[in-house]
C-alpha cells in the first residue's frame, strides 16, 4: 500500500484540532493519492502500452497463442500409387497392415493479437482499502453560527456544534479549556473505511474497446501435413 | 497486493477467460470456462510483457515514495 504524506495533515498531537479537519484530512490524502496514481496511470499506459505514429497512439501488441482441440478426419491405411506408364491403371497397395486411421483429436494452436494493455494488471496502481482507526478525545465542545444565518435584527440565530478534539494517547486527559466552551472528556473512537476508486471510465473503456477488438477471427496457422 | 481479476474473452466463444498476468508469463494457459479453447502467451512476446511489468513495478514503487 503507497504511504501518502499531505503536507496539510500534520497533526501536532498535544494540540486539540477541529474533529471534522482531524477525520478528512486522512481522507483527502487517499483522495489526492488516488489522482496522483490516476496520473500516473495514463502516463504508463502512454509510455509503455501504446507507441506514438506521428500526431496518433497506437497500442503495442502482443501475440497470444489460442490452443483448441479439432476433429482430424480420419485416414485411409492404403495409398493411391500413380500410374507407371500412360495408359496404365494405376495400382493401390497396401500400405501397412493397419486398419484405417479413425478420426482423432488434435491440439491446434493458433496465433492472435492483443494490444499489451489488456493485460497489463493497472487496477492494482490504486489505493485498495484505507483503514484509518484512532480514538479521539473530545476537549472541548463550542459553537458557531451556521453559515445560512440571515444578518438581521434577529437575536436568535442557528448555532452549530462544533467538537474539538485531539488525537489520544492512553488515557492522558486535557485539561485545555476557555470562554464559551464546556469541558468535556469524552472519547469517541474513530473508525473509517474507504474502498477502492475503480479505474477511471476513460482508462476502463479503452481497455475495453480493445479487448473486445479481439472477437475477430484469428489468423489461422496452416496445419504443418 | 492483489491485482484484481482480469478477463479475456475467448476468441472462439466470447466467454470471458480469467487469467493472472504474471502465471501467463510463466508460460500458464487459461482454460475457457465454456469451450475448449485455452489462452495463453506466444513465446515470442515474453520478453516485451516481461519489461512491461518490471516497468510497472518500478512505477508502483515510484508512486508509494
Ligand atoms: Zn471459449
Amino acid at each position: 500500500m503507497p504511504k501518502v504524506t499531505n503536507r496539510e495533515f500534520n497533526p501536532n498531537f498535544s494540540k486539540a484540532l477541529d474533529i471534522e479537519s482531524l477525520i478528512s484530512a486522512p481522507l483527502v490524502a487517499v483522495s489526492k493519492a488516488n489522482v496522483v496514481m490516476a496520473q500516473g496511470q495514463t502516463r504508463f499506459l502512454l509510455e509503455y502500452c501504446f507507441k506514438k505514429n506521428g500526431e496518433s497512439y497506437e497500442p503495442i501488441l502482443i501475440q497470444m497463442a489460442l490452443t483448441k482441440p479439432v476433429i482430424d478426419p480420419g485416414k485411409a491405411a492404403v495409398k493411391a500409387v500413380a500410374a507407371s506408364a500412360p495408359g496404365v491403371m494405376p495400382v493401390v497397395e497396401a500400405v501397412e497392415a493397419t486398419p484405417a486411421i479413425p478420426q482423432s483429436m488434435q491440439m491446434v494452436t493458433t496465433h492472435f493479437t492483443l494490444p499489451l494493455l489488456t493485460i497489463v494488471p493497472l487496477n492494482s496502481l490504486a489505493v485498495e482499502k484505507v483503514n484509518i482507526d484512532f480514538d479521539m478525545e473530545i476537549t472541548s465542545v463550542a459553537s458557531k453560527p451556521s453559515g445560512s444565518a440571515n444578518e438581521s435584527n434577529n437575536t436568535i440565530t442557528d448555532r452549530k456544534a462544533q467538537l474539538y478534539g485531539k488525537v489520544s494517547d492512553s488515557g492522558s486527559n486535557s485539561e485545555r479549556g476557555s470562554a464559551n466552551q464546556s469541558k468535556t472528556l469524552n472519547k469517541i473512537k474513530i473508525n473509517l473505511n474507504a474502498a477502492t476508486l475503480p479505474l477511471p471510465a476513460g482508462v476502463l473503456t479503452i481497455i475495453d474497446i480493445y479487448t473486445k477488438s479481439i472477437q475477430a477471427v484469428p489468423t489461422e496457422n496452416k496445419p504443418e501435413n | 497486493m492483489i491485482a484484481q481479476s482480469q478477463n479475456i474473452p475467448c476468441p472462439v466463444c466470447s466467454t470471458g477467460i480469467p487469467f493472472d498476468t504474471k502465471q501467463l508469463m510463466m508460460g500458464v494457459q487459461f482454460a475457457c470456462p465454456n469451450c475448449a479453447a485455452s489462452v495463453g502467451l506466444a513465446p515470442e512476446s515474453k520478453e516485451l510483457v516481461q519489461e512491461t511489468m518490471e516497468k510497472l513495478e518500478a512505477a508502483k514503487g515510484k508512486t508509494s515514495k
